[in-house]
């Protein structure tokens, strides 16, 4: 079969994304991994301490990312705008965030400041001070993003769906609040970085242009000294149930919106489940290649959209299996059908050969250039990690997709891709499209 | 720890060029450490130069360009890329528009095919023009119209600031003029500017040079040349008077200021200090707007902005706008948001900055500029620029040097560019019943 006549043949591309990664572990517990590359003269360090958005107080969802503000704020030893200076210095910007399942803290520098960047990063989690001023920007700085961020479509989105798909679960949270927000002190703070921050629940990668021995003294003498007192934090929370029949359907309203952000999905899997890899190759083959059906149907043939996006995230737990798409007010309900129907096509019929050949040859693909990148490789690795996994698992991907099969496709599609159980959120203006929604599920008023 | 040496070190990337009969430059970049290559095709045509009365033209036929040849029917680019393990972008810019792939190395005379393919001419339908006429449409409603803020510092600023349509214009378009779009004029538009001779092929990879040219040669080389249409100068003096619009955003609920000044041309030895000002100003926390602005005065809550902000570098025709992007609080006005903005910028007129924060500033520069070239695919596209602007991939290469170059003297001079009687600015603020205060 050939796509076109005198299209060139392929050579046989490698399978192995030619990683190399020296492990360690200090004694107190810090994993150190160390990737050394010398194309480019730059050093890329992330670290990542277990428990995320997971770890707050079922009061206080998003207490996390209000943590991970506050390291920016300054050291015992640095304020926060010599902080600020420091990384700056060496070429870099400090960078801290929650996610589901973690507090990352990391930055990219010019290669001869890679020892300052290791003990700056050093300095954040293990000595942070939270000044006055500083929780009070913490405050101020999150209330007025979270304004701004509330006359997002695709924020407004996100939040609905993770809200709709997860309900109590902590995967159902996501910023904080503005109670949340306004109730932060000084001892919320200390107390939660003293109970999250410790090194037994902390990787270190570094990945760039270093030479190995010299990187792994520069980590003892910083990482080293981190003591632990920690008591032992309860473990992850237990996965979430995956949801039940009928559809439900919740719609945020937003006066005045000339396009309808859809959100249509359901809860999938972890990366260590049997079905990741599965549903990996069917959601490609459903929407999340630009050559997908759903991009051919909602874009290339219809014109509704300009782009859906479509994820199956590999969280510590099961994570959403989720498709996006922002489309004109006249044809939401007529997107969603289309949306409703390539998801229901996908466990009702085989994938043919081609789109099998495809989706795995463009998963490959994707995998090797998203390793391209010292930051995006140090992500990759310490998502790795978050999952209970070892660095080679990057090098068994090419190999899992390749012994994927079709009816294996069909299997996962109808479980996790079902639109008969998919939670659906549409954000737009409620009076316009109401009645486009009625018809595909039950709407569900009780959210916000 | 570190196994290379100096701080500001120049790119070590073994990069070759050559011409083909028929106007077409190569570039062959080789970069070690992985499978992945990036290639770029860069051609000279962007949205300041498309039609006067079809706006939004150039991004329109960029997206064409994705939609089927005679060889190659409609959905097979995407196939072809994503079946050979590769992606692909297109970017249409002020002045230039890029073609982007990134691959495994295998695929390299594939990809070549497929980018020679689609030079060699279009299927030129009715039904893909109408379909991605819409699908621009959603973009433009996605990113603008039903955006709080809608791109506004892109779409209405250079309105404000700039003089000549060609600078002024929103390169996303008019609907108006989307809709009055016909199969003759992207004809016409791709037989004037789609020519070998206006454009630039980058592959940057673990491959050889000769390797490079010889397939570069076996795909383009039969592609004919043709004369481009003349080129005016898109170059305009500094504003004459200073200018604020104020407008009503119905989504927002936090306002936000845009505000931007017209640029000395390229080659001007006031256009690296410049660009150095722009990160002085505007680099995050370590940035003079927002100590000053956001931990100072508590009047902003996001900085954003820079010297030719849309195109990156030193990469334009003509002028540029610097831009400034300033979140603030909705109880603050917004005069004294560019007052405060004004007397950042007079302080840096006055008084020489200190040497450790320029040298900071710098080494963040080109910290930055490296994280870029890291990406296969970002290196090429930086090639291709330096191409068509320079002749030469030494801007690229050298682009530490350029940075290290500018001294505290530059800063004090070139910040007469930046002046509170020659900026224009657009305010978008939320509806008053909105506003608690």
């Amino acid at each position: 079969m050939s796509l076109a006549d005198s299209l060139p043949a392929l050579s046989p591309v490698a399978r192995r994304a030619n990683v190399e990664v020296v492990t360690h572990r200090l004694a107190n517990g810090v994993e150190v991994w160390i990737v050394p590359r010398r194309e480019i003269p730059l050093v890329s360090a992330r670290l990542v301490v277990r428990g995320g958005r997971t770890l707050d107080p079922a009061h206080e969802p998003g207490f996390a990312d209000l943590l991970a503000a506050a390291l920016k704020e300054g050291t015992l030893h640095r304020t926060g705008p010599e902080l600020a200076g420091d990384f700056q210095a060496a070429g870099g910007e400090l960078f801290t965030a929650a996610t589901d399942d973690a507090l990352v803290a990391g930055s990219t520098v010019l290669a001869a400041h890679g020892d300052a960047l290791v003990s700056l990063l050093h300095e954040v989690v293990a000595a942070p001070a939270f000044p006055d001023a500083g929780i009070a920007r913490v405050r101020s700085l999150a209330a007025e993003e979270l304004e701004t961020d509330e006359s997002d479509p695709a924020f407004l989105a996100s939040r609905a769906f993770r809200q709709a798909l997860y309900d109590e679960h902590p995967y159902g949270r996501t910023r904080p609040g503005l109670e949340v927000i306004e109730a932060l002190t000084l001892e919320r703070l200390r107390l939660e970085a003293a109970r999250r921050l410790t090194p037994d629940r902390t990787l270190l990668v570094i990945v760039g242009d270093v030479d190995t021995g010299g990187v792994f003294r520069t980590v003892e003498a910083t990482f080293g000294a981190w003591s632990a007192e920690a008591e032992p934090l309860a473990s992850h929370a237990a996965p979430a149930p995956e949801n039940t029949p009928p559809a439900l359907i919740r719609i945020v309203d937003r006066p005045g919106s000339v396009q309808t952000v859809l959100m249509v999905g359901n809860v999938g899997v972890s990366r260590l489940d049997a079905d990741a890899f599965p549903l990996e190759l069917a959601t490609t083959i459903y929407g999340a290649s630009f050559s997908s059906r759903l991009v051919a149907n909602l874009r290339e043939d219809k014109g509704y959209t300009y782009s859906p996006r479509v994820s199956s995230r590999w969280l510590a737990l099961r994570g959403p299996v989720q498709t996006i798409a922002a489309v004109r007010n006249e044809v939401t309900g007529a997107a969603l059908a289309e949306i409703l129907y390539e998801l229901s096509r996908m466990g009702s019929t085989e994938v043919t050969d081609e789109e099998l050949l495809r989706a795995r040859s463009r998963d490959a693909g994707a995998h090797a250039i998203a390793l391209e990148s010292a930051e995006a490789l140090a992500a990759a690795l310490a998502s790795l990690w978050l999952s209970g996994l070892a660095p080679d698992s990057l090098d068994r991907y090419v190999d899992a997709l390749a012994s994927i099969d079709k009816p294996a496709l069909r299997r996962v599609a109808r479980r996790y891709l079902s639109p008969g159980r998919a939670r659906i959120v549409a954000v737009g203006d409620a009076a316009l499209i109401r009645a486009e929604l009625a018809p595909f599920g039950v709407i569900d008023d009780t959210g916000p | 720890m570190r196994a290379s040496s100096s701080a500001a070190d120049p790119l070590e990337i073994p990069v070759a060029s050559r011409i083909l009969a028929n106007g077409l430059t190569v570039v062959s970049a080789r970069v070690g450490g992985s499978d992945v290559v990036g290639l770029c095709v860069t051609y000279g045509i962007g949205s300041r130069r498309e039609p006067r009365d079809r706006s939004g033209f150039a991004h329109l036929f960029e997206h064409l360009m994705f939609e089927g040849t005679p060889r190659a029917g409609k959905g097979v680019f995407d196939r072809a890329c994503e079946g050979s393990g590769g992606s692909n972008n297109g970017q249409t810019r002020l002045d230039s528009t890029l073609y982007t792939e990134l691959f495994p190395r295998a695929a390299l005379e594939r990809f070549l095919w497929l980018e020679a393919d689609r030079l060699s001419g279009l299927t030129f339908s009715e039904e893909t023009l109408t379909n991605q006429r819409d699908v621009v449409k959603e973009e433009i409603r996605v990113n603008v119209q039903n955006d709080p803020y809608g791109l506004f510092e892109y779409s209405e600023l250079p309105r404000r600031l700039f003089d000549l349509w060609e600078n002024a214009h929103d390169g996303y378009g008019d609907f108006a003029d989307l809709d009055a779009a016909t199969l003759d004029d992207v004809r016409s538009f791709f037989d004037a500017y789609y020519r070998p001779n206006n454009a630039i092929l980058v592959v940057a990879g673990d491959l050889e040079p000769a390797e490079v040219f010889a397939r570069a040669e076996d795909a383009f080389g039969s592609i004919p040349s043709a004369p481009l249409p003349p080129a005016t100068d898109l170059f305009e003096p500094v504003r004459p008077s200073a200018d604020l619009l104020r407008q009503e955003a119905p989504l927002a609920r936090t306002p936000m200021l845009a505000v931007g000044w017209r640029m000395p041309r390229r080659d001007h030895p006031d256009a690296w200090p410049l660009l150095v000002l722009g990160e002085l100003l505007h680099d995050g926390r370590a940035g003079r707007l927002f100590r000053t602005m956001v931990e100072g005065r508590e009047i902003a809550t996001e900085i954003s902005g820079g010297f030719n902000a849309f195109q990156g570098g030193t990469w334009y025709h003509g002028t540029t706008l610097f831009l400034t992007r300033i979140g603030f609080k909705r109880d603050v006005p917004v005069d004294r948001v560019l007052d405060a903005l004004h007397e950042e910028i007079a302080l840096l007129s006055r008084e020489r900055i200190d040497e450790g924060e320029l040298a900071r500033v710098k080494t963040k520069i080109v910290a930055s500029y490296y994280r870029q070239c890291e990406s296969r695919v970002e290196l090429a596209s930086e090639l291709g620029q330096a191409m068509l602007f320079t002749g030469t991939p030494a801007g690229v290469l050298e682009f530490a040097l350029h940075v290290e170059a500018v001294r505290r003297d530059d800063l004090l001079r070139a910040t007469r560019w930046l002046s509170r009687d020659s900026f224009a600015a657009v305010v978008k603020t939320p509806p008053a019943s909105e506003d608690p205060s």
